[in-house]
């Protein structure tokens, strides 16, 4: 079975990323949906809604089942195709994009996911994999060095308290996920050296 | 000789924006404009046609008319309505636009233009207003350049109000509204009505609009005193006991230092402890609905959510082709099968034909392509909505249930706060108790306490004979009020019966008369049909007693307003249950008034009522206007079923309206 949502957010982000980066790897649709699914918290939705989950790799990097399955479905479909380990859309793939975007469910995601995928077009693709490795559920699971769940209601609550600071240092309230995508994106690599706690934040803004 | 009487001027509303009035949920803005004659908002049933009415009502004066209000006064029934306006648009308005929704209004009062808004659960709050000598061309009032509170531009707009209409409280125009002016679903008639009716005359043919003031008081303290004189004579009954029983059981335990104090305090005490009770219980039930529903909205979205997989998965069965199998492309690619490894043109080949197979090589099952279905399409749409919707209203639900734990907490606290005084105050009188025990046991002051006992019911029985006299008191002046009253209303009687002569002859065709009466209890109108009084309920049909008490608000409003700034009719699906002659007499009975220069608002459904249609063809398009809410909200399955009818039913209304002067 495919996870509509995850099948969609596939589709978006190749899209997205093949016009900022040319093509997209295996691992940076992971990447990019659990960034998508964070800005989804920012706006306060519950990660419950989100249509899929995600677990921590032992190397701390984002990685989802769902979404796995999804790019396999892709593939199987024709609408992306790989080359030397990075995907591009096919024509029919941009087709079927333009039809699922007719969808409220799907519609709803493009906030988050064009957020998230945004943060591309103004930061190299090397420092966001690095900077959300520092996100503080994901730096906890590689310090365990063993894979966990994401997002549980405890790591939820400690997002939360992250975005409340990020929210009061924009100060202002956002139309655009952009802002508060690159703000914490850029947070987060200058603490990457800082094994410290996430209470930094707030004193640094 | 009777004073002439000084008329009234009314508002005159011409135009009403409402803004984030969420039960109208296809348009979140709302602007009518509202034409001379009548505004006839039409609508199939449940589509919110009366709250449109009462929004109005409460955008002009801040409350909505109550059916379970008791009537006890003009004053007691603006300041006891107010609690059930504040909440009336709950359950209407959603909690996202529960403090955006509000109502503004466009209306002139003679020369006066008044600009407002009023937020939908601020009954004495105003968010805008602006006032204008429209003669003078002059700034009255305008909130914007006033920094004044919302609940200062409230007053300021009640006592502009008060001032430009000519009456003597802002109470006085809400009674109007609410009782004289609107005839909506809670049916209420004023022939039937002998409190309201009085007041009615009194505001109507009174010398001027403080006399009906005075009455409304005089009457309210006569019947407050008559129930002080009966309290008294209860206490006075109870104090006799009192002492009969310490007479026959003089030996036994005093029960309670001061009978009367005693038993008046606790009660309140209890009284106010169970209505605090009661507010919990009721905010608790909520709580317990909105949970409920909460329950019941996630259940429908997991049901949701596992029928948007299976239909988003069927889709994506039907575009899976064989040949874009990553093993048969990558078999192509490298011309060797990619399951055994075989090479050489005869396996090219036949890894070439099955790309157009129809059947899976390995486990047969079909595979035929076929175009995508636009009907599963269709219903992953159809269930998409449904999902997103669901999920919004159980947001919404959550955001409820935040905002009433936060009541209850509030509540509780207030209940809590209740018991410990009952606790205190029984504490209390332990002691007192206890005290007056002692002295018995001792024999001490026995006739001291007996004396007391019989000095506390003369006191009791004398401020009975004082109350009396009060209400008597009252009674009389009321009396030379009501006196008063009857002689205005007979120099009246020559140009005011008639005009309800008219409008009812045109509904029953019958020669109906109406007469003052004064009773012991007050004054009050009665009905003669042919010479007969019909002041009982059963000796009219219904719907005849709804359409002759329209008649005689009609006549009052005709009667009581000032020629420049005529009061206008609210009337809410009027028709009831009445035959199809007297429907067209009821058209033609508003038609008349109309042609008088009123206004009507009025609501009325989508059916075959003959009403409507006499009403369009009397007035034509200068002095009717219809207004369709179908774009306002969503319609029901049934109503999109038989849209035709009700597009039928309009062709008919606009041809009666066009066949005006034809």
């Amino acid at each position: 079975m495919v996870v509509p949502q995850a099948f969609y957010d596939c589709l978006a982000i190749c899209g997205r990323l093949e016009k900022s980066v040319g093509n997209v790897a295996h691992g940076e649709f992971h990447l990019f949906a659990y960034l998508a699914c964070l800005l989804s918290l920012y706006r306060k939705k519950l990660a419950a809604d989100w249509g899929y989950g995600f677990s921590g790799t032992r190397e701390g990097a984002p990685y989802s089942m769902d979404i796995n399955t999804a790019i396999d479905y892709l593939i199987l479909l024709g609408l992306i195709e790989e080359k030397e380990n990075y995907f591009t859309l096919t024509d029919k793939g941009r087709e079927e994009y333009a039809s699922l975007l007719q969808f409220l469910t799907h519609q709803e995601r493009e906030e988050f996911i064009d957020g998230a995928c945004s943060s591309s077009l103004v930061l190299p693709m090397g420092l966001i994999r690095e900077a959300l490795y520092q996100e503080p559920e994901l730096r906890h699971v590689k310090k365990l060095k063993s894979s966990r769940i994401l997002l549980d209601e405890l790591q939820v609550s400690l997002i939360h308290e992250h975005f409340a600071a990020l929210s009061n240092a924009i100060g202002i309230e956002v139309k655009d996920l952009i802002v508060p995508s690159v703000v914490w994106l850029k947070y987060l690599f200058q603490t990457r050296e800082v094994e410290s706690h996430p209470d930094e934040f707030t004193s640094q803004h | 000789m009777a004073k002439i009487l000084s008329k009234i001027k009314f508002p005159r509303i011409h135009q009403i924006k409402l803004t984030n009035f969420s039960l109208y949920s296809s348009s979140p803005v709302i602007s009518i404009k509202i034409p001379d004659g009548v505004f006839c908002l039409t609508g199939a049933n449940g589509l919110g046609k009366s709250t449109l009415l009462s929004a109005i009502h409460f955008g002009l004066t801040g409350i909505v008319p109550h059916s379970g209000e008791k009537f006890l006064s003009v004053e007691e029934y603006y300041s006891d309505n107010l609690d059930f306006s504040r909440n009336f648009f709950n359950g209407r308005i959603t909690e996202d636009d529960h403090d955006l929704a509000d109502i503004s209004l466009s209306i002139t009062i003679g020369n006066f233009k008044y600009e407002l808004t009023r937020g939908m659960f601020e009954p004495k709050e105003l968010r805008y207003l602006k006032i204008e000598d429209s003669l003078e061309k002059e700034n009255i009032f305008d909130s914007e350049s006033s920094k004044m509170s919302p609940e200062m531009v409230h007053n300021e707009y009640v006592k502009n109000i008060v001032l430009h209409t000519g009456l003597e409280s802002f109470s006085q125009m809400v009674f109007l509204y609410s009782f004289i002016f609107t005839f909506d679903e809670r049916r209420h008639l004023l022939f039937w009505d002998q409190k309201v009716c009085e007041q009615a005359l009194h505001l109507a043919f009174g010398i001027d609009p403080a006399e009906a003031q005075r009455a409304d008081l005089l009457r309210r303290e006569m019947e407050r005193a008559g129930s002080l004189a009966r309290n008294a004579n209860w206490d006075a009954t109870q104090v006799r006991n009192q002492i009969n029983d310490l007479k026959r059981n003089i030996n036994e335990t005093l029960k309670g230092e001061d009978p009367r104090d005693i038993r008046q305090k606790y009660d309140k005490l209890i009284e106010e402890e169970e209505n605090k009770d009661r507010e919990v219980e009721r905010i608790e039930l909520e709580v317990k609905d909105a949970m409920l529903k909460l329950s019941e909205l996630s259940a429908k979205e997991a049901n949701l959510r596992v029928s948007y997989n299976d239909e988003f998965n069927n889709k994506l069965k039907k575009q899976y082709r064989l040949k874009l199998h990553p093993l048969i492309v990558s078999s192509r690619n490298d011309g060797k099968c990619g399951l055994c490894g075989s090479t050489g043109e005869k396996s090219v080949k036949e890894i070439l034909d099955l790309e157009n197979a129809t059947s899976c090589p390995i486990c047969k099952s079909v595979i035929a392509e076929t175009k995508e279905d636009p009907k599963i399409i269709e219903k992953l749409k159809k269930t998409d909505e449904d999902l997103v919707k669901t999920r919004k209203e159980s947001e919404m639900v959550l955001k409820t249930i935040a905002r009433l734990n936060s009541e209850l907490d509030k509540a509780k606290a207030e209940a809590n706060k209740a018991r410990e005084k009952i606790n205190e105050f029984e504490n209390a009188n332990k002691k007192a108790l206890s005290d007056l025990n002692k002295k018995r046991s001792s024999g001490e002051d026995i006739d001291a306490v007996l004396e007391k006992y019989r000095l506390q019911m003369e006191e009791y029985l004398e401020k009975k004979r004082k109350y009396y006299e009060k209400r008597d008191e009252k009674q009389k002046a009321l009396n030379r009020v009501q006196k008063e009253l009857e002689k205005q209303y007979f120099s009246a009687e020559g140009s005011f019966v008639p005009l309800f002569k008219d409008l009812a002859f045109e509904f029953l065709g019958l020669d109906l008369d109406v007469k003052l009466a004064l009773k012991g209890s007050g004054i009050n109108l009665t009905l003669e049909v042919k010479g007969k009084a019909r002041r009982q309920y059963h000796q009219l049909s219904e719907s005849q007693r709804f359409f002759v008490d329209i008649a005689l608000r009609m006549a009052l409003a005709q009667y009581i307003s000032d020629s420049d700034s005529k009061a206008s009719l609210f009337i809410d699906t009027p028709e009831g249950s009445l035959d199809v002659a007297y429907e067209s007499r009821a058209g033609d009975m508003f038609a008349k008034f109309i042609m008088k220069g009123f206004d009507i608002l009025m609501t009325a459904n989508i059916n075959s009522s003959r009403m409507i249609r006499t009403l369009a063809e009397k007035c034509g398009k200068k002095k009717m206007e219809i207004c369709r809410m179908t774009s306002w909200a969503e319609l029901s399955e049934v109503q999109v079923a038989e849209e035709k009818l009700f597009e039928q039913v309009y062709a008919e209304i606009e041809k009666a309206l066009n066949s005006k002067g034809k």
